[in-house]
């Protein structure tokens, strides 16, 4: 039978700081084993913690970003357990006070809105990695071996603590990648999933059938992709509603998902769970966030998704869902808006100042959104319906033409946009077709000539012979050469065979070497031929 | 008594520590000496005086985001045990045993 079920989740994104969170060791990933650790993250004796500040900046985004209350003194504590990649024997994170609490994800479920609660955020040092070898010698002894690599220990993380208020596994799924979405936003993480950069632990109850109340949670680590998460929700889901329907009861388990084996399994020693015996780090003062702190990060900070994709339906008339679309990742958020920004620019129709030169694909913080408005509104000579219909035509270029380029030759978008194609070399390109000095197929070979070498745009319209013939006289010309050549289609199309015209568009646009404008064409057509 | 051999037993297993019952039974006694020198202090008045969770207090006490001395691998395993190329090499175990 379904059940109602209640699920959260404990979301860790690694900080993309330059440093780790207690100690100067690069924040990095690869690199040969053992290349980044000091003795803070090796945890050798006499050596003291001082903590990051950006890493604590990078958790104020996040508390800003999901409207937490942001904690004005929080602590950090020994979390203890033992285990080889944790060389001081504790994890050093936030237990008594974190740093923010409360707030939410506005998820969006198969376009109904669904509010998931945040009960906390805390920042914390990741562990190591250890590589189990099954078969390698122990050097005192046969046996397997762990390697131990300690270049993760001391990495900063952010920890998201969720309500268990979804209750679906699309819920959970439209939850994880929203979060997701806004971490990539806020620029927080780098969030290579592949790489570990973002993991999920979740916890699963199933609700009584009679009464309503919530059964004993069920956790699950180690998701490392949203797949992997709705797999073992699947799977935790099924294993307690069997325990139930044969009348049994749900123990509290700690289960660690594999991900090939596509199952969860117990950890082992159950008596040891959750005894962590936390206590006030004593290395370390306590962190104390006052509002000009909160603001000054605020000022800096990249706009959250939600607040993108709004913003550019009030400031350019998107459509809401061109404004999605957009918005699912931030970079091509910032290259339309840069493009746009440079093709009001070469139109002429904004002053040169609407660039932002800062821009070049890094986020658009509330400083330069100010910056940006005040242009903005002293933009002069374009009129209320051309801006919307120009910020279409760009989105249109950015997500479908350049979109498709990138699909093809398999270069992100990111790279393409740093190197051969700035905002500023597409907005020409866009603005010769605005222009309508060049036709529709002639700019798609303008875009890949401008990708693939560095000529001027100007310069490659000439060399290429890409402009338009829309001069009326040559199109006549073109019409009557079409119309001589093709006397019998031309008989047929004047009996009724309408579809014929568009044949003979086609000629004529051939005839050209595909360079007349096929709409003056078609209405020359029209009229050498006295239809309507 | 406030420590029984069964807490020594408990901490000792969180700890991967084995013990014999001759050195559970004197771990427990020394425990419980501990404990009951440290239950003095429930004794002591302290209305009106706030929980102090450590002594020396700074708040705020940052460093900024630079990459600073990193240790050398040879030299980051100078006091292992045991390794294999630049891994420390630990005795095998469970994951998350």
């Amino acid at each position: 039978m379904m059940r109602d079920v209640a699920i959260g989740f404990e979301v860790h994104a690694q900080l993309a700081t330059v440093t780790k969170i207690f100690c100067a060791c690069a924040n990095e990933s690869g690199g040969a084993p053992n290349s980044r650790v000091c003795p803070v993250c090796l945890g050798l004796p006499g050596a003291l913690p001082v903590l990051n500040r950006e890493a604590v900046e990078l958790g104020i985004r996040v508390a800003l970003a999901l409207e937490s209350d942001i904690t004005a003194r929080s602590s950090f504590a020994r979390k203890n357990y033992f285990y080889p990649d944790l060389p001081k024997g504790y994890q050093i994170t936030q237990h008594r006070t974190t740093l923010a609490t409360g707030g939410h994800v506005d998820v969006d479920v198969q376009g109904t809105r669904k509010l998931v609660g945040i009960r906390d955020i805390h920042i914390e040092e990741d562990a190591g990695k250890t590589v189990h070898a099954p078969f390698s010698k122990n050097a005192r002894g046969s046996g397997s071996v762990g390697l131990v690599d300690m270049n993760r220990c001391g990495v900063p993380l952010v920890e998201i603590v969720s309500e268990p208020d979804i209750s679906s596994i699309e819920e959970a799924d439209a939850y994880l990648r929203k979060l997701y979405q806004i971490l990539i936003y806020l620029g927080v993480t780098a969030g290579e999933l592949h790489r570990g950069n973002v993991r999920f632990d979740t916890n699963v109850s199933i609700r009584n059938a009679v009464d309503g109340s919530l059964g004993t949670p069920c956790e699950i680590k180690n998701l490392n992709s949203f797949k992997s998460a709705g797999r073992a929700l699947l799977f935790e889901i099924e294993r307690q509603s069997r325990v139930l329907d044969a009348g049994g009861t749900i123990e509290h388990e700690t289960l660690l998902w594999d991900d090939r084996a596509e199952r969860a399994l117990p950890m082992r020693s159950k008596e040891e769970a959750s005894d962590y015996r936390y206590f006030p780090e004593p290395d370390l003062g306590d962190l104390v966030i006052g509002d000009d702190w909160i603001d000054f990060v605020r000022r800096f900070m990249p706009e959250p998704p939600d607040e993108h994709a709004l913003r550019f339906r009030n400031w350019y008339g998107l459509r809401d869902d061109t404004a999605r679309v957009l918005t699912a990742e931030p970079t091509v958020a910032i290259y339309f808006e840069d493009t746009l920004a440079n093709l009001l620019r070469v139109l002429g129709l904004a002053p040169d100042s609407i660039v932002n030169p800062a821009s070049r694909l890094l986020a658009i913080s509330v400083e330069a959104r100010e910056k940006m408005s005040v242009v903005f509104s002293e933009m002069e000579g374009i009129s209320p319906e051309r801006l919307p219909e120009l910020a279409e035509v760009t989105a249109n270029w950015v997500t479908v033409m350049v979109g498709a380029w990138v699909n093809e030759n398999g270069v992100d978008l990111k790279t393409l946009a740093l190197s051969c194609l700035p905002a500023a070399r597409l907005a020409e390109v866009i603005a010769a077709r605005v222009r309508g000095t060049v036709n529709e197929p002639a700019a798609k070979r303008l875009l890949v000539a401008a990708i693939d070498s560095s000529e001027p745009v100007d310069e490659l319209l000439e060399r290429l012979d890409l402009t338009q013939v829309t001069d009326a006289s040559t199109i006549e010309t073109l019409v009557t050469d079409v119309l001589l050549l093709h006397p019998a289609e031309v008989e047929r199309l004047r009996a009724g065979e309408e579809k014929l015209i568009r044949f003979l568009v086609g000629q004529v646009m051939k005839h050209s070497g595909g360079k007349a404008d096929p709409v003056l064409v078609g209405e020359t057509l029209a009229k050498l031929l006295g239809i309507e | 008594m406030a420590a029984t051999t069964d807490d020594i037993r408990h901490i000792a297993a969180l700890a991967k520590l084995s013990f014999s019952d001759d050195e559970l039974e004197r771990l427990t006694n020394e425990m419980d000496a501990i404990l009951n020198y440290v239950a003095q202090l429930s004794g002591a008045k302290l209305d009106g005086v706030d929980p102090a969770f450590a002594l020396l207090r700074r708040d705020n006490v940052f460093r900024e985001d630079r990459v600073g001395e990193m240790l050398k691998p040879d030299d980051a395993l100078s006091n292992a045990p045991d390794r294999d190329e630049d891994f420390f090499r630990v005795p095998g175990f469970l994951p998350e045993g």
